[in-house]
């Protein structure tokens, strides 16, 4: 579980080989397997009109590229994800802290969580859009709304999941109750408010193309949305890869930051 | 003299558990000296665990009192210290050192004096060089030890153990009896030590109270240990002791 004492150790050329290796095993191998699967099934339709073949997508995301649309729309996304995403996460850990610890809050949210986190943010769009308008203020309220609940019921179920040895371990030396929150509490749940965090933004990219695609001039989903209308099939495919990988690195990215700032505290016993 | 814990006819019951009304615990009466180590020895879920901690403070008592050094128990205190069989009672986010400085944080001790504190102690308890080490890099014997040097390190004079050693290889287990003879000769701390192991009771105790079977469990008999320390299965009286001590818990086991 623990790098440190393999992070200490000199990066040696046969190390290197290996990273490489592992690398090339766990990423490029399984692309390389999906692209010739889709190349085979693209020639098998034969229509590259409506099921384009990886190589002339390629040739599209050049394109997009280069006259700056994939960026601009990549962009417009993700600066709504990345608002949406930590606005709820902060909320979802706020709520979900406070529910684990006060039973009295546990009492009162209980029954609305547990009708909302079955409402997908999906459903509200419609909703979202007549209340708060088609800009962008509807679009971050529906990733927040797509973040928070999912991180709360996540952090409150960790606050419970804490062992009482735990507690009463520290009970035993006179902890106060800010002492307890901080030093045991809040530690003690941060697997759960990173694993809560990894769905959440999951939820948030899936939120966003929806959303995207019913009522946006910028973005992924929008990218998807009006290239279908104008039969350009491979612009859709190229949204879709961008999608993913954004998709992927952003989780990546996550989980290096959580394991930066908080690595000690997801050490199993 | 004054007994360092006294149980006066003390019954427990989970409180709000309607369904069984069942107690746990029915008029229990025990008086531990200054100094002493007493094991507490019953068959599995009799309760043993439910007596460690309401001296601990975790529990209340429904009926009657548990008194210690002429007190009355109504909360945790730091003179009372438990050492749990499961290592979850360590903070896996900290070593093994920040684990054992964990008593002296909350009593605001600073820094350095804290951690040469807490040094002593792993090293008494043989964990010098282990203690930037976090504890899922620790066997289950060097975690139990630094459960130990933790609860060492703040200003307990009650050590309570709750089977620490149940979940440990025998030869570990062992060694740990062994040692924990030795730092408690040397400290003299009173010591409530639970186990359901009979050799473990004769080999540390200097009284064994026996336990009913539960529910409603209670006390059945306390014995004298009257063997010299160090001791060992090997001593002839051992066996006298183990077979008297057999006969008690055998009728009980369920």
């Amino acid at each position: 579980m623990v790098s440190r004492s393999s992070a200490q150790s000199e990066p040696t050329s046969s190390r290197v080989a290996e990273r490489a290796l592992y690398y090339a095993t766990v990423y490029v191998l399984p692309s390389a397997i999906l692209i010739a699967f889709w190349d085979a099934a693209a020639r098998v339709y034969g229509h590259p009109q409506l099921f384009p073949p990886p190589l002339s997508t390629f040739r599209t995301f050049v394109a997009a590229v280069r006259d700056g649309s994939l960026w601009a729309n990549s962009v417009a996304s993700m600066v709504r994800i990345m608002a949406g995403f930590s606005i709820g996460s902060v909320f979802g850990v706020l709520i979900g802290l406070l529910m684990g610890m006060l039973p009295a809050v546990r009492y009162v949210l209980t029954p609305y969580i547990d009708f909302l986190r079955f409402v997908s943010a999906l459903a509200w769009i419609t909703a979202f859009m007549v209340w708060f308008g088609v800009g962008e203020t509807s679009k971050i309220l529906l990733l927040i709304y797509a973040t928070t609940f999912g991180i709360a019921v996540n952090v409150a179920e960790g606050v419970s999941a804490i062992p009482t040895v735990k507690l009463r371990a520290a009970e035993c030396f006179g902890i106060n109750r800010r002492q307890m929150f901080v030093w045991v509490v809040l530690p003690a749940c941060v697997p759960f408010i990173v694993a809560g965090m990894r769905l959440a933004l999951q939820n948030s990219f899936t939120a966003i193309i929806a959303a995207e695609m019913l009522a946006a001039n910028r973005g992924l989903g929008f990218l998807i949305m009006s290239s279908r209308i104008f039969l350009q099939t491979d612009r859709t495919y190229v949204a879709i890869v961008a999608l993913g990988v954004l998709g992927f690195l952003t989780d990546f990215l996550l989980m290096r930051a959580a394991r930066g700032f908080a690595g000690r505290y997801q050490l199993g016993d | 003299m004054d007994p360092h814990i006294l149980f006066l006819d003390t019954s427990f019951m989970y409180p709000g558990r309607t369904r069984t009304r069942e107690w746990v615990l029915q008029r229990f009466n025990l008086a531990i000296g200054k100094g002493e180590f007493h094991v507490l020895l019953g068959p599995s879920g009799c309760g043993k665990t439910t007596v460690l901690n309401l001296v601990a403070g975790f529990e209340h008592p429904s009926l009657g009192e548990v008194w210690v050094k002429g007190r009355r128990v109504t909360a945790p205190g730091v003179d009372r210290v438990v050492i749990f069989q499961s290592s979850d009672s360590l903070y896996p986010w900290l070593t093994a050192l920040q684990n054992a400085e964990f008593g002296l944080r909350i009593a605001g001790m600073p820094g350095p004096e804290r951690t040469r504190r807490a040094l002593n102690f792993l090293r008494l308890v043989g964990l010098a060089g282990q203690e930037h080490k976090f504890p899922c890099q620790l066997s289950g014997g060097m975690k139990q030890r630094v459960q130990l040097a933790r609860a060492l390190a703040g200003n307990a004079d009650t050590l309570l153990m709750d089977e620490p050693f149940g979940a440990l290889d025998a030869q570990t287990r062992s060694l740990l009896q062994t040692e924990l003879v030795q730092l408690w000769q040397q400290t003299r701390y009173t010591m409530l030590f639970v186990t359901h192991d009979i050799s473990e009771a004769i080999l540390l105790a200097d009284r064994v109270s026996v336990m009913t079977s539960g529910p409603g469990a209670t006390l059945k008999e306390t014995i004298d240990v009257p063997l010299g320390r160090p001791r060992s299965v090997a001593q002839p009286e051992f066996g006298d002791i183990y077979v008297r001590l057999n006969r008690l818990l055998g009728k009980e086991a369920a």
